[in-house]
């Protein structure tokens, strides 16, 4: 036992008086001088007096005037005189704090706050255990019967730390709370403080938070009464000062990091020392102080940012503005424009523009499509890493992409110009001889097709342009890889789905089926026929699914192939008798060898260059009148013809409409290719296959106006149009007054009429 | 295109053998009573009466004109057939208050289809030429007569109605437009 006055336990009878001097004397030693250590005999001894006098049976004194309430249950229970000597003791020893604490102020008052926190908490505990019994038994039971202000001890030592020391300090000005402040502000302004002590004193903030209902449950009230709301307040006014004096003289890139900088450390600030509930406010107050407060100049500035390719601001722009309401809406908008823009003047660069009045431009498909994959992907990426993939962005892009790759200088006013591009550079692509099938990259090419593709509004046109293009790759034999083609078909299968690629898959199977046909032919006719002088092969195409149509004028068959013509027309007919063979002569084509000549050449021709050059097997010159006689082609088809013969200089012309055989013709190469397109087929395709495209669109119109009858049996115009258009712009995007026509013709056919009494009702006719 | 237009043969419309059966497959008291020759005499001037101030009856005899008037086996009604008939009807409608605007309100207040639109519609038709005049125009067509504004102005096009009868508000109101005011 340590120095001091050294005093007999007292009896277990002992009163009041003898009882209360022993323990104070123990209670101020654990308090004042516990560093000097109390023995294990002392605790028990005031633990044991403080039990026997808990557990003595005397009568309150009248001191406490404890008056016992009616309906009181169980022995009257003593404790009431050594709680009040608690308070009075406690009280006494916290004036003495107050004196000292009185001089102190900013980091001075803190050390000290703490330091006497420290010590007054430790010792408050072993006094809380010292009083046990008491606890249990006088401070549960008065709680129990709900009397106010009783705690047990060690709360008691808190709630009078509170009332008699800290609200003291409070008092003059908020001094505690303000030396917290002065400290945070101290940090951010670049000092470097003690943490640690800032910690403490917050966290005594918090202990002295006391619920008076659940003393066991934890009040925040005073934390937040005297620390948060002043320390939001005073981050508040701190920052705005901070952030209008740092526009004031940076850019707003320099504050985008500044701004992002400080919300990490005001995070950290929350981790370090205040309690976490806290985070929520205070991080919404510095966004509302950081960000909201300047969002319209970041708004003002993300353009520049975008001209600029500027990454990382614009990462960090987005990060700030993702953090506070509608702040990314304006940016969402302004990207709209801003790919918009760049994808009009990408394709505006490519000039060569402006559809003339038939509609033809010569906008090269590939530059086009290049031109406008560019400003995607460039615009892609950015959604992805400066806007992190925000399905808001993505929509944006999407809307632009679905803007420009429509409407722009290339396309006019016409919204089937860009599917035909893009239809043209994918046949390119799936050409012979393209380099990109070379290079294996074939694949990421047609890939690139179909992000495009998303984005059309003529999905029809596409398909249109699409399958006569495949159409003639197959029926020349100039596609690179059946491989490819599967690919590509496959992904527009997935794309639009079966219904899309159906045709295009049905031309595959033709295709295979013709050539089973070929040598089933050959077999036969090789048995029967010993005169095979001609090789010949056939494709049957069948009319629903091939976009090819027979040529409008006659056509003669020369004497020569004749007979392999009919044989086969026989052949067929035995095969599939009832099927109806159309001869496409404008899509054939020949190969002629030449023995008029010393040297053999080989002649690849159309057959309507065929059918004038056979005639030459007989007659060494023909007038313009017999050939057409001969051959029933034209006039001004067979003059077309003529001209590239005699450009050939297979034929001669040297009288007005007399052609001759040339006996003199020459060429380096051995095989002589004729067969190039006239000009009327080239002029006629692209109008064909947008007539085409409206006759099916006015069959796709009135087969779902039928089906949305079907389901729903009555409607009224305006939802069936509506419904109409959301159900085709899939594909297409119906205009109303075709609409209306479809649902004209459904009247007229009986499908559909009007309801009685309610003109704009109609009813499905089953 | 001559194929779809219903045989006219020539003949004025009225002067068909049918027509005398007219009146009498009108669905009226007054009609059906008259069975002697007197008496469908003397119903005639009230008929007459009728068709041109009664609204509803006025519509009765309007709808049965197409099917009347339609020859067998086509769907449509041959354009200067569907004009004959119109001719009759429209002015006589017009002047008895049997196509008063039927409209609510403010709009019951002003001017509805004027005499000599009738005019402009046979323009129109001619104009436009070709096809002849569906079940479906005829019968909204007099709705739009009895509905419309004499500007042309409170036409919905997107509203329910034959696309003949929207190109007609486009065409006319262009000529109203140039008309001035």
């Amino acid at each position: 036992m340590a120095s001091g006055m050294q005093l007999q336990m007292p009896a277990a009878s002992a009163d009041l008086a003898t009882t209360w001097s022993f323990l104070e004397e123990g209670v101020d030693h654990i308090m004042t001088k516990l560093q000097t250590g109390v023995s294990y005999s002392k605790y028990m001894s005031l633990y044991t007096v403080a039990y026997n006098y808990c557990t003595s049976s005397k009568m309150p004194t009248n001191t406490t005037a404890e008056i016992a309430t009616p309906g009181r249950t169980g022995a009257n229970l003593m404790g009431s005189d050594l709680y009040n000597n608690l308070i009075r003791y406690f009280v006494s020893h916290l004036r003495g704090l107050r004196d000292q604490s009185d001089t102190l102020q900013h980091e001075l008052l803190l050390r000290y706050y703490a330091t006497e926190w420290d010590r007054y908490t430790t010792g408050a505990n072993y006094i809380n255990r010292l009083f046990t019994y008491l606890n249990r038994h006088w401070v549960k039971r008065e709680r129990d019967e709900g009397r106010k202000g009783v705690y047990p001890v060690y709360t008691l030592a808190l709630v009078q730390w509170r009332m008699n020391f800290f609200m003291h300090i409070q008092n003059q000005q908020q001094k505690l709370a303000g030396a917290i402040l002065k400290m945070i502000e101290q940090q951010r302004n670049g000092e470097t403080v003690d943490q640690g002590l800032v910690k403490k004193v917050v966290d005594s903030f918090v202990s002295l938070g006391i619920d008076e209902t659940d003393i066991n449950k934890q009040s925040l009230e005073n934390y937040k009464e005297h620390l948060e709301t002043p320390f939001l307040d005073a981050t508040e006014a701190y920052y705005k000062h901070e952030s209008e004096a740092f526009l004031a003289e940076n850019s707003v890139s320099d504050y985008l990091r500044k701004a992002e900088e400080r919300l990490r450390e005001e995070e950290d600030r929350v981790e370090r020392y205040l309690h976490t509930t806290t985070r929520k406010l205070l991080i919404s107050k510095c966004e509302h102080v950081l960000i909201r407060a300047h969002a319209e100049l970041m708004w003002e500035n993300f353009q520049q940012l975008l001209d600029y390719d500027k990454d990382e601001d614009l990462q960090r722009m987005y990060a700030l503005l993702s953090r506070i309401p509608e702040g990314l809406e304006p940016l969402r908008k302004k990207f709209e424009e801003h790919v918009k823009k760049a994808g009009l003047s990408a394709v505006a660069k490519l000039g060569g523009g402006d559809a003339g009045a038939d509609g033809e431009t010569s906008v090269d498909p590939k530059a086009y499509v290049d031109a406008l994959l560019e400003v995607h992907t460039k615009n892609a990426e950015t959604v992805n890493r400066s806007f992190k993939g925000e399905a808001g962005f993505v929509a944006s892009l999407d809307k632009a992409c679905r803007e420009f790759v429509n409407r722009n200088d290339a396309t006019g006013t016409s919204s089937t110009k860009s599917p035909e591009l893009l239809a043209k550079h994918a046949d390119a692509l799936l050409r012979k001889n393209n380099k990109m099938a070379e290079e294996g990259d074939l694949e990421g090419a047609l890939n690139r097709v179909m992000v495009l593709f998303k984005y059309l509004e003529d999905k029809d046109v596409f398909q249109t342009f699409y399958s006569t293009k495949l159409s003639k790759r197959l029926i020349h034999g100039v596609s690179a890889s059946d491989e490819a083609e599967a690919s590509m078909i496959s992904k527009l299968k997935e794309a639009c789905g079966f219904e899309y690629t159906n045709k295009l898959q049905r031309m595959f199977t033709d295709m295979s089926l013709s050539k089973d046909l070929t040598d089933q032919f050959k077999e036969r006719m090789e048995q029967n026929h010993d005169d095979m002088d001609i090789n010949f092969s056939i494709m049957v195409l069948g009319t629903n699914f091939w976009p090819l149509n027979a040529a409008s004028h006659p056509f003669s068959v020369p004497a020569d192939i004749q007979q392999t013509h009919e044989r086969f027309q026989k052949y067929y007919q035995m095969k599939h008798s009832g099927r109806k063979l159309t001869w496409l002569w404008n899509y054939s084509k020949n190969e002629l060898r030449t023995n008029y000549l010393n040297q053999k050449y080989i002649l690849m021709t159309s057959s309507y260059q065929m059918g004038v050059l056979l005639q030459y097997n007989t007659n060494d010159t023909l007038s313009l009148d017999e050939l057409i006689a001969a051959t029933s082609i034209p006039k001004e088809i067979i003059l077309q013809v003529l001209a590239l013969l005699t450009k050939a200089k297979i034929l001669i012309c040297d009288e007005k409409e007399q052609y001759d055989l040339n006996p003199n013709f020459k060429s380096k190469k051995i095989r002589v290719n004729l067969n190039q397109p006239i000009k009327a087929e080239v002029k006629a395709e692209s109008s064909d296959v947008l007539k085409t495209v409206d006759e099916d669109r006015k069959y796709v119109i009135q087969a779902t106006i039928v089906r949305i009858m079907k389901a729903r049996k009555t409607m009224k115009n305006q939802p069936l149009i509506q419904e109409v258009i959301s159900q085709i712009s899939q594909r297409f995007t119906p205009k109303i007054p075709d609409i209306k026509k479809a649902i004209e013709t459904l009247l007229e056919k009986e499908y559909i009429e009007r309801v009685t009494d309610a003109r704009d009702t109609f009813a499905y006719v089953a | 295109m001559s194929h779809d237009i219903p045989a006219a043969h020539g003949d004025h419309p009225l002067s068909r053998s049918n027509s005398c059966s007219y009146p009498h497959t009108v669905p009226s008291d007054s009609a059906r009573s008259a069975d002697t020759l007197p008496a469908m005499k003397a119903a005639l001037p009230r008929l007459r009466t009728t068709l041109g101030s009664d609204a509803a009856y006025f519509a009765k005899v309007y709808a049965y004109t197409f099917d009347f008037a339609r020859a067998e086996g086509q769907r449509s009604l041959a354009t200067d057939t569907a004009q004959a008939f119109w001719a009759l009807l429209l002015p006589h409608a017009l002047a008895g208050g049997a196509l008063a605007r039927d409209a609510d309100g403010d709009a019951a207040m002003r001017a509805g289809w004027q005499p000599e639109y009738t005019g402009w519609w046979f323009e129109f038709l001619a104009e436009r030429g070709g096809r002849g005049v569906s079940k479906d125009t005829w019968t909204m067509f007099l709705q739009f007569v009895r509905t419309i504004d004499s500007k042309f102005e409170e036409y919905d096009l997107e509203a329910a109605w034959p696309s003949t009868i929207d190109d007609f508000v486009t065409w006319a109101k262009a000529r109203v437009d140039a008309q001035g005011p």
